[in-house]
């Protein structure tokens, strides 16, 4: 049933592909489990006010049918103390770009092809130190993982271990945080973390195993857990996605009045765009591996520039308009395997130009804060 | 077949009925079979739907809106109460009667990847149904199948495909195009779009609102998610816990919703707009578990205007002009 | 206005277009996946191998080689000779005499392997080589018989008893447990003793026991089938299939048990290896096929007669041990493959 089918590679295409996968794969898999000095990835923030900056970043997943270029060198910056919201539809990459940060990424598929990754890390004594986690070897990635980048995952449900109470799992994070803390002092840190996520009998929570508990309290518990080694920054990947409405509320409630209470930044991944024009400071637009439009949360909510931002904000049933018809984007999400080099975005865009055929726009900035990837905006700014 | 109950001085423009559904699991059994523990998924639920009408249905997890969804097609066999489809009863049904009404009504599901069998091709998924209840002769199957993959707008080349080529949006129009093969009048969309992306998501509910124009469907759309249901309900039913809170019309329910809980879910959802800071209810504590729901008014341990009587007494449900009903004693 | 337009192109644009872009994506087809993960294991490549070539062996071997016959006898006569000594004393000095009897036998038993026996002949005086395929021929088949009837009367009863659920679940599955609980090999040893009263051909005997074999094998296959359905009913294309009125038979048939099918095949091939090494067993207790006609397990019974056979004529019944362990080895890898292969989950 192969043989006809089109849309199917052939045994020799894939043979080719698993080839030239293998060499690659084996490349990168030996430069992350290398051991090297610190200096080697000891680097400067070209801008002291960010936590992070990501420049020019490529993760591919060698997969059997070809390169998958989850992430397409994406560029973007997280200031100190701000929220930075990514959104973007299943397959765009932004999942992919948290995890290339936190280098959870799974080998040898998934890789970090190229591009920086700086992160500004706290050292115990109170320096500060910028490390390059792109170059970093898997071995000492410890030294930011969980301490200085925490991370909140999606699934409240299956991130906690079932065998452990809530109480044994939070204590153990400032175990590995302060070597020589003490079971009180542990369990002080944890009472003082489910305090801090709204957890009403705290004490009650602290001795439950994680099935005991709803959606809404693991996510809490969650948070608590990302917060108790005071991250510099904590990457929310999708929070509130699995829980219900009202729920939802309670949790980005909490996030929000959370982001004055921490030192520190949120990188906050959704697909929602209500969510983001409720937290986010900063907005990230991605689509197909790329960033296509970037600025503050006021810019990309009033003044959307992208063919595509502007669609995504009309598409979401809102309660407010009054329309019958939803507008809609023609056609799906590309899946980013052999991607041509012009506008991705192209066969569903409604507003294409002749140069739209042409090479893929590069990143035009419209305000101090403000970029977009579009060749529409070209001649505004020649003209400008 | 046995003899057909015929609902006297019944509507015609009302295709179905429900009359207080009522749907529980056992939990606990005692060895002797006897049930001592149960859960009340739909509990009294009723509701009336017009021919080509759409009845959004909302609530959140647990609620049991996907149950009634099933126990009105009778996959769930109900355990108490009456739904009328097209005049005829229902509820008793054997299952070779409901072999005949199933052509009539039809279910989309929420998930496109576990819903459509993975060892078939489009085309196959498609032309079973209709070979099946034999909707058209046997040589025209294909054409037939063909035509509704195009109304669908699913490609003609698609037929030889299997379903891990598509995408969730693709493979949601799959579903909608097997439902729609044998011609249903009623169909019970579970959460159609929760599992697909903005863009994605408005295309289907296009897609939906074009057909019940195009073949005078009527729906029944359960969602989560209340802005959804908006753009697709002439009537919205809220639910919690396993009952109704408040039906009315979509004007009705947007303009002046009655319940609390409607009035938490409007104000939960976030608004696309950095400016809007909206004055939200923030419903406290968690949806209590449906095995052992709380006494009285169900929604009293997390209502923001709980008064003493909501505690001990269950509010009735009762009708506040124009078919907008609740059940709340605030309203009293 | 805006809305307006955007009404008339979203009634245009309902029809979802495919992009160009889609078209530079292509897949592998889900034959070619399993393929490629089943090759990926080196391990299931020589099992693979092994499999194969014992097939060749048995099957297509007797074919080629037909100097000798399964139950022919090399009746090229074999002389032996044995040495008596006799010491007589005569006079306080002793004298030893030695006499040398030649004997002349009809058949050429327990021959050394030399070009003319491959692998020499056994202590009837029957070739190894030829042998061991026509005791291949024999193992193969009935084991596939074996494994055949035992997956067939395991899908329907497991079948059954997951779909129906209730009480004819519960019937079937303790059924199923009281099979397990019956000691096999007593209960075959009572069954072999009849079939020696009743006096059946040597030849069928082997079936009859396969077929007892797969009588109390097929719960391991029943509850399987069980547990797979009992899970894949609850998929929602089950429950579809339900709400588009499909009678029981097609729910049963058409879309249940294809997606039972991976795991089946991976049993199957894993029994395979377990049927073979049943059959070389009962075999080997005599209770199978037995003299004249060869399976692996009867050859290797040889020993169990004949101390000398053990010791000193490793040729008589090395090779059919290393047939078996072949036979086994190959199957198991094989299944262990497939499974990895057939596994969506699992990613390598």
């Amino acid at each position: 049933m192969a043989k006809k089918n089109s849309n199917y590679l052939s045994g020799r295409e894939i043979r080719k592909i698993a080839k030239e996968n293998n060499k690659v794969m084996k490349q990168l898999e030996a430069y992350k489990h290398r051991k090297c000095d610190e200096s080697e990835y000891l680097t400067t923030m070209s801008n002291p006010g960010n936590i992070l900056e990501i420049e020019n970043l490529n993760t591919y997943f060698f997969t059997e049918q070809g390169v998958v270029k989850a992430v397409n060198g994406v560029s973007l910056d997280i200031p100190k103390n701000a929220t930075v919201g990514i959104v973007g539809e299943s397959g765009c990459g932004k999942s992919v770009t948290s995890m290339s940060v936190m280098r959870l990424l799974q080998g040898p598929t998934g890789q970090i092809y190229s591009g920086e990754i700086r992160f500004n890390a706290k050292e115990s004594d109170g320096t500060e130190k910028v490390y390059d986690i792109a170059k970093m070897p898997i071995r000492d990635i410890h030294k930011i993982r969980g301490n200085q980048i925490a991370m909140i995952f999606q699934e409240p449900m299956t991130s906690l271990n079932p065998v452990f109470t809530i109480g044994q799992q939070l204590d153990e994070v400032t175990f590995i945080n302060k070597k020589d803390a003490t079971k009180e002092d542990a369990k002080a840190k944890s009472m003082e973390m489910l305090n801090l996520v709204g957890i009403a009998a705290p004490e009650r929570v602290y001795a439950a195993f994680p099935h005991e508990l709803s959606g809404g309290m693991r996510q809490r518990v969650m948070i608590a857990m990302a917060l108790a080694a005071d991250p510099r920054l904590i990457i929310a990947d999708e929070p509130t996605t699995a829980l219900d409405v009202t729920i939802q509320a309670q949790i980005l409630d909490l996030l929000r009045d959370l982001k004055d209470k921490i030192d520190g930044s949120i990188m906050l991944i959704t697909h929602d765009l209500g969510i983001i024009a409720e937290m986010a400071d900063y907005v990230v637009v991605m689509y197909a591996g790329k960033v296509i439009e970037k600025g503050t949360a006021k810019e990309i909510f009033h003044n959307p520039m992208h063919p595509y931002t502007i669609g995504l904000q009309k598409s979401k049933p809102t309660l407010k308009s009054d329309s019958d018809m939803l507008f809609n984007i023609p056609g799906n999400v590309p899946n980013p395997v052999n991607m041509p080099n012009y506008c991705y975005f192209k066969e569903r865009c409604d507003r294409c130009i002749d140069k739209c055929s042409g090479d893929y726009p590069c990143m035009i900035q419209v305000s101090p804060t403000h970029f977009v990837s579009c060749h529409l905006y070209e001649e505004d700014q020649n003209n400008g | 077949m046995a003899e057909e109950k015929v609902i006297e001085n019944f509507d015609p423009e009302v295709i179905l009925e429900v009359k207080n559904l009522r749907k529980s699991f056992p939990l606990k059994k005692t060895l002797t079979g006897k049930v001592t523990q149960e859960l009340i998924a739909v509990d009294d639920v009723s509701f009336q739907l017009k021919a080509g009408e759409t009845l959004g249905i909302v609530g959140e997890s647990g609620c049991g809106k996907t149950t009634l969804g099933r126990a009105i097609l009778k996959l769930h066999q109900p355990t108490g109460g009456r739904i009328i489809f097209e005049g005829k009863d229902i509820t008793d049904y054997n299952s070779k009667q409901m072999r005949e009404i199933r052509k009539k009504m039809q279910i989309i599901f929420q998930d496109p990847y576990s819903s459509l069998p993975p060892r078939d091709t489009v085309g196959g998924i498609l032309s079973e149904p209709v070979e099946v209840h034999k909707i058209v002769p046997k040589e025209k199957v294909k054409d037939y199948v063909l035509d509704l993959m195009d109304k669908c707008g699913l490609r003609d080349y698609y037929y030889e495909r299997y379903p891990h080529e598509f995408s969730g949006g693709q493979r949601q129009r799959i579903c909608i195009a097997r439902a729609l093969s044998v011609n249903p009048k009623l169909v019970i969309c579970d959460e159609p779009v929760s599992a697909l992306d903005v863009s994605i998501q408005a295309q289907i509910i296009n897609l939906l609102k074009k057909l019940q124009q195009d073949m005078g469907l009527t729906y029944v759309f359960i969602s989560h998610d209340l802005s959804v249901v908006k753009y697709i309900s002439d009537k919205i039913g809220v639910m919690y816990l396993g009952s109704m809170v408040e039906f009315g019309t979509k004007e009705d329910i947007f303009s002046n919703p009655l319940h609390p809980y409607t009035q938490a879910l409007f104000s939960a959802i976030p608004h696309p707009d950095p400016d809007v800071k909206m004055n939200r209810i923030i419903l406290k504590g968690d949806i209590p578990s449906p095995a052992n729901p709380p006494k009285g008014c169900r929604f009293h341990t997390r209502c923001p205007h709980a008064k003493d009587i909501c505690k001990e007494v269950a509010p009735e449900y009762k009708d506040y002009g124009n078919g907008h009903c609740a059940a709340c004693h605030l309203l009293d | 206005m805006d809305e307006l337009k955007n009404k008339e192109e979203v009634v245009e644009e309902v029809k979802d277009t495919e992009v160009p872009l889609d078209k530079n994506v292509r897949l592998m087809s889900p034959t070619r996946m399993v393929v490629r993960r089943f090759f990926r294991s080196k391990l299931s490549i020589l099992g693979l191998i092994m499999c194969i070539s014992l097939f060749v062996f048995s099957f297509l071997g007797p074919l080629f080689y037909t100097e000798w016959g399964e139950i022919e006898l090399d009746e090229s006569g074999k002389t032996e000779y044995s040495i008596s000594e006799t010491t007589y004393e005569v006079n306080g000095v002793e004298y030893t005499l030695r006499q040398t009897t030649e004997k002349s036998l009809k058949d050429n038993f327990l021959a050394p392997p030399s070009s003319e026996h491959i692998l020499g002949t056994d202590n009837e005086g029957y070739d190894i080589f030829v042998r061991l395929m026509y005791g291949g021929r024999i193992s193969l088949i009935v084991s596939f018989i074996a494994v055949f009837l035992i997956t067939i009367l395991g899908v329907l009863l497991g079948g059954i008893a997951g779909f129906f659920g209730g009480v004819i679940d519960n019937v079937i599955m303790r059924l199923c447990d009281i099979l397990i609980c019956l000691p096999g090999i007593p209960i075959l040893l009572i069954i072999s003793t009849i079939l020696d009263a009743s006096n059946i051909d040597a030849k069928y005997r082997i079936y009859l026991l396969m077929i007892y074999l797969t009588f109390i094998s097929w719960p391991g296959t029943a509850r399987l089938v069980r547990g797979q359905i009992l899970s894949l009913r609850e998929q929602e294309y089950m429950v579809a299939a339900e709400a588009m009125g499909y009678s029981t038979p097609r729910k049963i048939f058409k879309h249940l048990v294809p997606n039972v099918m991976p795991q089946l095949i991976v049993s199957m091939s894993l029994s395979l290896g377990s049927m073979i090494l049943y059959e070389a067993t009962l075999s080997y207790l005599n209770l199978g096929v037995k003299a004249p006609y060869a399976a692996w397990g009867t050859m290797i019974n040889i020993i169990s007669t004949n101390q000398d056979i053990l010791q000193n004529h490793l040729n008589v019944w090395v090779p059919a041990g290393v047939c078996i362990v072949i036979a086994v080895l190959g199957f198991n890898f094989v299944g262990d493959g497939l499974r990895d292969a057939l596994d969506p989950k699992a990613r390598r």
